[in-house]
């Protein structure tokens, strides 16, 4: 009796402890990360503490899986600080022609939106953010291998508790399709704000006439610390190429301390109101700048025929009068 | 801190600029059969490079004042996308096969553009003689399907309107009831939210033109797209 009166207190103490200890490890109730506020990267694998699996499945048309985070006081979307979000996946497509969307965001605000689609055998997979642009890949594989990052919408951004939120949508095709979001997708953070290449044309409207020349010259700079990768600075809305203009896409193998170029048109025959547009895309922030090109009539080079004459006559008759007056007045004769 | 008031309106209510460089006669004139005419043809500039003319268009070479179709009246933003959208108005369900394409003129911070996008649309119904069909476009780059910044998500802009009697004495009308009956259909989804009429796109028209019966409120439905 007496060992079992001792042994119940002591079993109730050491379950006692071990749930405090549990508790203080940090096992019980999942208590979100506090993440940003400083410049980083915080991978769900990190968020959820390790008590999370590394990988979270995902199926087409399934539950949304959710990420609880935490962001300091003060928590919003630049400019000093701008947060990202980053999704690694693994997406494996079944064999039906269908369309599947992988989303991310934080809460309800989404900030990746991968489009796959299958059409006979052949899978697309289309991307679209700030900081990788847009990037389409066609490839017969049904595994596809995802690494996106997005800078988050700026109302996603606010002190306090928030969650990653990742879904793959589907329309039609096969219901076993899958996701896997790895462990190291997350948020990041970072000083680099999203318009990190500057584009500057000019002039940024023309007036010219039929068949002139049109030089347009702009200055394209970048700055933060992404890698300096090729870009093409693009003029649209030039029509087909003519002879004696400059190639419509100027290529350079990255924008190193800053790039200078011209396009040279000819204006087109015909009079009006033409918009083009100087673009830098897929790349980072693709900035673009539109060019407004009036084509008017040539004018004021040959004389107003009827004007010189009404003028012309005006002054003869005007002469004509003051003739007239002299001879006829008495003064005059005198 | 002029950052910060900007993103205290945006929270307050998403951006809408409506430029006033680009009205009416900035670009090509030409006319083409069947088009209306507008006083109020606008750029509308969403941000970060990105803009979209409020009208749609009846051509693809020539946008102008005197070429327009309907005015742009929905937004549906955050994560939207031009088969997504459509997929989640089922009661539109007849295609290209029986709605005439239109074009609308935008910019997507140099992913696309300037450029036009054409779009045929969905329709309530097929055409008839004596029959009336609800009709939306919806446009974004056509080389990404939408649009995406930071106050909007990813995004893409719609125009509505109501044929009446299509294969005999046609007219057309009620862009605000087809878009408010599209916006709620849309918004019917689960995660999905409508705002009616939520900004100024300035292409208020309330007059018959022809057979054209103008009937826009300038104001444009917002549907949050989850």
């Amino acid at each position: 009796v007496s060992r079992s009166g001792v042994r119940g207190p002591a079993v109730g103490r050491s379950v006692a402890c071990a749930a405090l200890l549990l508790l203080v490890a940090g096992v019980g109730p999942a208590r979100a990360a506090v993440v940003g506020g400083h410049e980083g990267t915080w991978t769900i694998d990190e968020l959820a503490g390790h008590r999370a699996p590394r990988q979270l499945a995902l199926t087409g048309g399934g539950p949304a899986v959710r990420v609880p985070y935490v962001l300091p006081r003060g928590a919003r979307q630049g400019p000093r600080l701008w947060y990202l979000l980053r999704l690694n996946a693994t997406v494996r497509l079944g064999p039906k022609d269908g369309e599947y969307v992988l989303s991310a965001g934080n809460g309800q605000y989404t900030a990746a939106q991968i489009l796959f689609t299958v059409r006979h055998g052949r899978v697309e997979a289309d991307e679209l953010g700030l900081v990788g642009g847009h990037s389409v890949a066609t490839t017969r594989r049904r595994t596809l291998a995802v690494r996106f990052e997005n800078y988050s919408q700026i109302r996603a951004i606010a002190p306090g508790a928030g969650e990653l939120v990742f879904r793959l949508e589907r329309r039609g095709g096969s219901p076993g399709t899958t996701a896997t979001i790895l462990g190291s997708s997350g948020i990041a953070t970072t000083p680099i704000a999203p318009d990190e290449l500057r584009l500057r044309v000019a002039p940024r409207a023309v007036v010219v006439n039929p068949g002139r020349e049109v030089r347009i010259r702009f200055d394209l700079d970048r700055r933060g610390g992404r890698p300096d990768r090729p870009v093409r600075v693009v003029l649209s809305g030039g029509g087909t190429r003519r002879p004696g203009e400059s190639s419509r896409v100027l290529a350079y193998a990255g924008v190193g301390s800053g790039r200078t170029g011209v396009f040279v048109l000819r204006a087109p025959a015909r009079v009006g109101a033409y918009l083009l547009g100087i673009g830098v895309p897929d790349r980072y922030n693709q900035p673009s700048t539109a060019i407004r090109v009036d084509v008017v009539a040539v004018t004021g080079r040959r004389p107003n025929m009827r004007f010189v004459g009404g003028m012309s006559a005006a002054l003869a008759a005007v002469g004509a009068g003051l003739y007239w007056r002299r001879r006829r007045s008495p003064a005059a004769g005198g | 801190m002029m950052g910060r008031h900007r993103w205290t309106s945006f929270r307050a209510r998403l951006p809408i600029v409506v430029s006033a460089i680009a009205c009416v006669g900035s670009l090509v004139l030409a006319g083409a059969a069947g088009s209306a005419t507008t006083d109020s043809l606008y750029q509308i500039d969403t941000g970060y490079g990105d803009f979209f003319y409020n009208y749609d268009f009846t051509t693809d070479s020539g946008a102008g004042w005197n070429t327009v179709d309907w005015g742009m009246s929905v937004i549906f933003y955050n994560n939207a996308e031009i088969e997504k959208v459509k997929g989640e108005a089922p009661s539109y369900w007849a295609g290209a096969s029986v709605a005439s394409p239109m074009w609308a003129y935008m910019w997507n911070n140099g992913t696309w553009g300037p450029g036009y996008d054409q779009d045929s649309g969905k329709k309530t119904d097929s055409p008839s003689c004596l029959g009336s069909t609800r009709h939306f476009r919806i446009y974004a780059p056509p080389t990404t399907d939408r649009f995406y910044n930071q106050s909007y998500g990813y995004y893409v802009v719609a125009s509505t309107h109501y044929d009446h009697h299509e294969l005999c004495d046609d007219w057309f009308d009620d862009s605000e009831g087809t878009e408010h009956d599209l916006a709620n259909e849309v918004a019917s989804q689960p995660g999905n939210a409508v705002w009616h009429d939520y900004a100024n796109l300035s292409n208020y028209q309330w007059y018959d033109e022809g057979n054209h019966h103008w009937r826009q409120n300038g104001y444009a439905t917002y549907v949050w797209v989850s």
